[in-house]
C-alpha cells in the first residue's frame, strides 16, 4: 500500500509541473501499556503518515498528513504544490538526492518483536511490577510504561527507485518508589531495544528498586567545586544536548555553532573520540538509509580530540559542493529533514568503574539528573540537577545525595577536565557513552 | 467527522462496552522560519483522526485511526475492545466520577483566519523581522519563526455528551546569537496567543527582534552567577514556569494517587506561604483555550492552593473517583491517537500588591530572574525536586539592579520553595505558545502559565 501512495505522489506532483518530488510514507502499529501496581490502561493503534517535499523552479514546498486515503493524498500533493509556488526561490537549492540507496544493517527489524501479541506485551509489563516487589516489601511501582512498535517506511523521489525499511522497537520506563517510616523515595529506570530478546528488564528493575531504598535517606552536599564521576547514561544525555545539533552543517553554515571554523582543530582531550553510526548493529536509531533516501554510514566526528567532520544532508552538502553524510533525520512526520546524528557513540576508555572512583578519591558520583537538557550547547554551559548521586569518599561510594545543581563549561570539561573513561558503554536513547570522571564541576546547593 | 464518531460509538456499545467515548481531532499547522535574512523553510501539516476509548470488563481499552472508513473505524473499535479484554485480568477496575454530560460548542476568538492570509505577506513580514535583528556584526545568527495552528476537537460519549472545541493560535518567536571574543550566547523570546492573524498585525515585530539582539549583545559579555542559595525575584513568565514545574505536576491527581507525588495526603496542609494562591483555569486571558477537557468535562477554575493551603488536586474522571474529589476537567490528550491523562491547563498564581521596585527592595544580595532566553524546566515529583533554566538575569544588591548575568539554572524542593515566597506582585500576565508545550508520558499539550512577579527567599542558583 505505501508503494502505491509514494508512486501516486510522485506522479501527481510531476503532472502539476513540479521539477522534483519526494514522498516519505510510513505505516505502523504501536501497542503500549500504562501501569502502576496493576495495568491502568492499554492502547493498540495503527498509525500512518505521508510527508511530501515538492520543488517548483527552486521553490520548495512541504506538507504532511496522517491520512493515506487516495483523495486526501492527491489533495496533499496539490497543497504542497501551492506552497511551493508561493515560496521565494532558493538560490542555494541544488536538488533532492539524485542517488538514493540503502546499506545493510543488522538488527533493525525483529519478527518476534513485530508479532508479539497483546497478552505477551501486558505480561511483560506485569513482570516489571513483580521484579520490583521481589526486592523488598517497602518497594512498589509508582508509574510504568511498556511499549512496542513496528513500522514500515517508504521513500521515493522523482530521480530514483523506491526504498523501504522496516523497524521494530520495544521499551519500558518505570518509576519505582520506596516507602519506610513516612519517608518516600523514587528511582526511575528504563531500557529500549530493537528486539524483545535484547531488552534488559529484571536486572535493571531490581537494581532500580535497590536504589530507591538507598535514597530514603540522603546527606547534604556543600557548595563548592568537586571532581565528579558521571554515570554513562547521564553523560549520554549530556552528549546528546551538547553534540546533538552543534556539529550539524545547518548550524555551522548559519553561524550558531561553537564549532564553526574548528575542523581539524583540537577541541577535546586526546581520549575523546565521538562517532555517529547509522549502521550500528541493533543500534536504537540505526537505519538502512536516512530520511531522504541516502545510505547511512559511520561518520567519525571527533577523533582523538580533533574535530574531523560535520554532518550534512543533501541540501547543506550542496551548498559546499560536497556529498551528504547520510544524516538527514526527520524528528517528526511534520518536520523537514535536518542533518543530525543517528547513533552517537563516545569511545570507551580503560577504567573499570571502581577504578574511576579510586582515581577521584573524594568527590561526587552522579547517577540520575533532571534538567540536563536545559544546558546550553551554544554557550557550552552545562547545568543539571542531581536527583540521585553518592559521595565518593576514599575512593568508594559513600552516602546518597540529592537536590543540588552541577554546572560548568562543557568545552573545558571535554578539553582539559577528563580524568578517565570507563571501559564499558552505557546508553540513553540513541547515545552511547562510558561513565566519565571529570576533575571539577561547580556544585550549588542549599 | 461527526458521522465517524457516532459510527465508532455505536459499534463500541453494540460490541458490549459498558462505557465508550470517541474523540475526533482535525487540525492544521503552518510554521515558516527565517534565518540570517532568508526564508529557511515552510512546514505545513494536517492531522485528522479519531480515538476510541472503551470500558469493557471494567477495563480501559484504546485504539485510534486516521482512516475514517467503515472498515478502519470498525477495526479501531475491535482493537480497543480486544486490548481491554486481554488486560482485564491484570487491571484495576475502572470507576469514573459522575459528571454532567454537556452538549456544547466553544471556540476561541479569531478575527482573521491565518490560514486564509496570503503566505507571501507572512514571508515578507518574517524576512523583515529577521533582518531587523541583524543590528551588529557581532550578531552571528538570527532565527525567526512564525507559527499558526488551527484545531477542532469533538467528543461524544455513551453518557450522551457532545462537545466541540475550536482553537486558533498565532505566534512569532525569535532568537539572536551574539559573539564576543570566543564566546557565543543565544537569547530568545516569543509571543503567542489563542488568536488569529490580528495578533501578528498588532505587534511591532521589527522592534521585538531588534530588542532581542540588543539583549544578546549584553548577555554574551555577562558573567555567570556564583553558585549558591539566594533570594530571587522572578518575572511573571518565570513564576509561571516555577509553578508549572515546582508544583503543577505534583498536583496532578494521577501522580498523587499512584504515590509518585510529594503532595500526596497533604490536602488541607499549609504547603506555601499565605500570600500564595494557585489556580488552574482553562479560560484565562493570554492562556491556552480549554473550555472542556478530553473527557467532555467543563474545565472550571480550580483553586489548587488558597492562601498557602493545599485545597485539591487537578484530576480526570477516574483519578477523581480514586481520590474522592471532584473531576476538575484536566484530562487531556495530545491528539486523537493518544489516551487522555491528567494535565495542567493554565497554571498561575493570583496577584498581590507589590510593585516590581518594592519586590526588589527586599533583596540585599540576590537576583532578578527573567524569561528572555529561558529554556523550560523539569521535575521529579517523587523525589520532590525541580529545575528550570532562566533567561537573561540581573544581580540585585540592596534593592538595585546591578550587572547582567547569564546561564542561570534554578533548582529547589517542591515542598520548601513556595513556603519562602514572601511578596507577590500586582502586574499579572499569563502566556502560552504555539511553538511548544508541556511534555508528560510521551505526550505534548499546549499549556499556559504565569502570574505576577514574586520574591522567593531561597532558591538554589546554579553557577560557575
Amino acid at each position: 500500500m505505501i508503494e502505491e501512495v509514494v508512486d501516486l505522489v510522485i506522479k501527481r506532483g510531476l503532472e502539476l509541473g513540479a521539477s522534483e518530488v519526494e514522498a516519505y510514507c510510513r505505516v505502523g502499529k504501536v501497542t503500549d501499556v500504562n501501569f502502576d501496581e496493576k495495568v491502568r490502561f492499554a492502547r493498540s493503534s495503527y498509525l500512518s503518515g505521508l510527508a511530501i517535499r515538492l520543488v517548483y523552479n527552486n521553490r520548495v514546498g512541504f506538507y504532511s498528513t496522517h491520512s493515506l486515503d487516495k483523495n486526501e493524498v492527491l489533495g496533499a500533493v496539490e497543497h504542497t504544490f501551492k506552497i511551493a509556488k508561493v515560496a521565494p526561490e532558493d538560490p542555494r537549492w541544488r536538488s533532492l538526492p539524485k542517488e538514493t540507496s540503502s546499506t545493510s544493517v543488522i538488527g533493525t527489524y525483529d519478527k518476534k518483536t513485530a508479532e508479539l501479541d497483546e497478552a505477551t506485551i501486558i505480561d511483560n509489563a506485569i513482570s516489571i511490577i513483580q521484579y520490583a516487589r521481589e526486592v523488598s516489601d517497602k518497594v512498589s511501582v509508582a508509574d510504568g510504561h511498556f511499549s512496542t512498535s513496528v513500522a514500515e517506511v517508504a521513500i521515493k523521489n522523482s530521480y530514483g527507485d523506491l526504498l523501504k525499511r522496516r523497524a521494530t522497537r520495544v521499551g519500558y520506563y518505570v518509576s519505582i518508589k520506596a516507602e519506610d517510616a513516612g519517608k518516600l523515595a523514587t528511582y526511575a529506570t528504563y531500557d529500549s531495544a530493537r528486539c524483545i530478546d535484547r531488552l534488559i528488564v529484571e536486572d535493571r528493575v531490581k537494581a532500580g528498586a535497590r536504589r530507591a531504598l538507598d535514597f530514603l535517606s540522603t546527606a547534604k552536599v556543600e557548595v563548592g567545586k568537586y571532581p565528579i564521576v558521571i554515570h554513562g547514561e547521564v553523560f549520554s544525555d549530556i552528549l546528546s544536548v551538547m553534540f546533538g545539533r552543534t556539529l550539524s552543517a545547518d548550524l555551522i553554515q548559519e553561524g550558531r555553532s561553537p564549532y564553526i571554523g574548528k575542523l581539524n582543530s583540537e577541541i577535546a582531550d586526546v581520549r575523546f573520540t565521538l562517532i555517529d553510526d547509522g549502521t550500528l548493529e541493533f543500534g536504537v536509531d540505526s537505519k538502512e538509509f536516512d530520511d531522504e533516501g541516502v545510505r547511512t554510514r559511520r561518520n567519525v566526528l571527533i577523533e582523538g580530540g580533533i574535530l574531523r567532520t560535520y554532518l550534512y544532508d543533501t541540501y547543506r552538502a550542496g551548498i559546499e559542493n560536497r556529498e551528504s553524510t547520510g544524516s538527514a533525520v526527520k524528528t517528526a512526520l511534520s518536520s523537514l529533514p535536518l542533518p543530525m546524528p543517528h547513533n552517537l557513540i563516545l569511545r570507551p576508555g580503560d577504567y573499570e568503574f571502581d577504578e574511576l572512583l579510586k582515581e577521584v578519591r573524594r568527590g561526587i558520583y552522579v547517577e540520575r539528573v533532571i534538567g540536563e537538557w536545559l544546558s546550553n550547547p551554544i554557550s557550552g554551559l552545562l547545568n543539571a540537577t542531581v536527583t540521585h548521586g553518592y559521595l565518593i569518599e576514599n575512593g568508594e561510594l559513600g552516602s546518597p545525595v540529592s537536590g543540588f545543581i552541577i554546572s560548568g563549561s562543557f568545552f573545558e570539561l571535554i578539553r582539559s577536565s577528563i580524568v578517565g573513561l570507563e571501559k564499558v558503554l552505557h546508553r540513553s536513547g540513541s547515545v552511547y557513552s562510558p561513565s566519565t570522571a571529570v576533575s571539577k564541576l561547580s556544585v550549588s546547593s542549599k | 467527522m461527526e458521522d465517524a464518531l457516532y459510527l465508532a460509538l455505536n459499534k463500541a456499545l453494540q460490541m458490549g462496552s459498558k462505557y465508550a467515548e470517541v474523540r475526533g481531532h482535525e487540525g492544521s499547522h503552518i510554521y515558516v522560519s527565517f534565518e540570517n535574512g532568508r526564508l529557511r523553510e515552510i512546514e505545513t501539516s494536517s492531522v485528522k483522526g479519531i480515538g476510541v476509548r472503551v470500558i469493557y470488563n471494567d477495563t480501559w481499552g484504546f485504539s485510534s485511526t486516521s482512516m475514517l472508513t467503515n472498515e478502519f473505524i470498525t477495526k479501531a473499535v475491535e482493537n480497543a475492545i480486544s486490548i481491554a479484554k486481554v488486560s482485564s485480568y491484570r487491571s484495576e477496575k475502572v470507576r469514573l466520577r459522575e459528571v454532567k454530560a454537556f452538549d456544547a460548542k466553544a471556540e476561541s476568538v479569531c478575527k482573521i483566519d491565518p490560514f486564509n492570509v496570503d503566505l507571501s505577506e507572512v514571508i515578507k513580514l518574517g524576512i523583515d523581522a529577521n533582518k531587523s535583528a541583524m543590528i551588529s556584526d557581532d550578531i552571528k545568527n538570527t532565527l525567526t519563526s512564525i507559527g499558526f495552528q488551527k484545531s477542532r476537537r469533538l467528543f461524544v460519549s455513551s453518557d450522551g455528551a457532545y462537545v466541540e472545541t475550536a482553537v486558533v493560535m498565532s505566534g512569532l518567536r525569535h532568537s539572536s546569537t551574539a559573539k564576543y571574543m570566543d564566546q557565543l550566547e543565544v537569547v530568545g523570546d516569543s509571543e503567542s496567543k489563542c488568536a488569529g492573524y490580528e495578533l501578528i498585525r498588532s505587534v511591532d515585530w521589527l522592534e521585538f527582534t531588534g530588542e532581542i539582539s540588543k539583549l544578546a549583545l549584553l548577555a554574551v559579555k555577562a558573567k555567570h552567577p556564583p553558585p549558591g542559595t539566594y533570594p530571587v525575584v522572578l518575572d511573571s513568565e518565570m513564576v509561571g514556569l516555577l509553578l508549572h514545574e515546582a508544583f503543577g505536576h505534583a498536583s496532578e491527581a494521577d501522580l498523587v494517587e499512584k504515590g509518585d507525588s510529594v503532595l500526596r495526603g497533604r490536602v488541607g496542609e499549609k504547603i506555601a506561604s499565605e500570600c500564595v494562591t494557585i489556580v488552574d483555569d482553562g479560560l484565562v486571558k493570554g492562556g491556552y483555550f480549554v473550555p472542556f477537557d478530553d473527557e467532555g468535562v467543563r474545565k472550571a477554575r480550580t483553586v489548587v492552593v488558597e492562601n498557602g493551603y493545599l485545597r485539591t488536586y487537578i484530576s480526570s474522571r477516574e483519578t477523581a473517583h480514586r481520590l474522592n474529589i471532584e473531576a476538575t476537567g484536566n484530562a487531556r490528550a495530545e491528539g486523537y491517537s493518544y489516551v487522555p491523562i491528567v494535565r495542567q491547563t493554565n497554571y498561575y498564581m493570583e496577584k498581590g500588591d507589590y510593585s516590581l521596585e518594592e519586590l526588589l527592595e527586599g533583596i540585599k544580595y540576590g537576583f532578578y530572574v527573567t524569561s528572555k532566553g529561558a529554556g523550560g524546566g523539569q521535575v521529579d515529583t517523587g523525589i520532590g525536586s525541580f529545575t528550570f533554566r532562566a533567561g537573561v538575569s540581573y544581580l540585585v544588591e540592596n534593592g538595585e539592579v546591578k550587572e547582567t548575568v547569564r546561564g542561570v539554572a534554578i533548582s529547589g524542593l517542591i515542598l520548601d520553595t513556595l513556603k519562602t515566597v514572601d511578596a507577590v506582585g500586582k502586574d499579572f500576565k499569563v502566556i502560552t505558545s504555539v511553538f511548544g508545550g508541556c511534555g508528560k508520558s510521551g505526550q505534548t499539550v499546549r499549556v499556559g502559565l504565569g502570574g505576577p512577579p514574586i520574591r522567593v527567599r531561597e532558591m538554589i542558583v546554579g553557577g560557575v
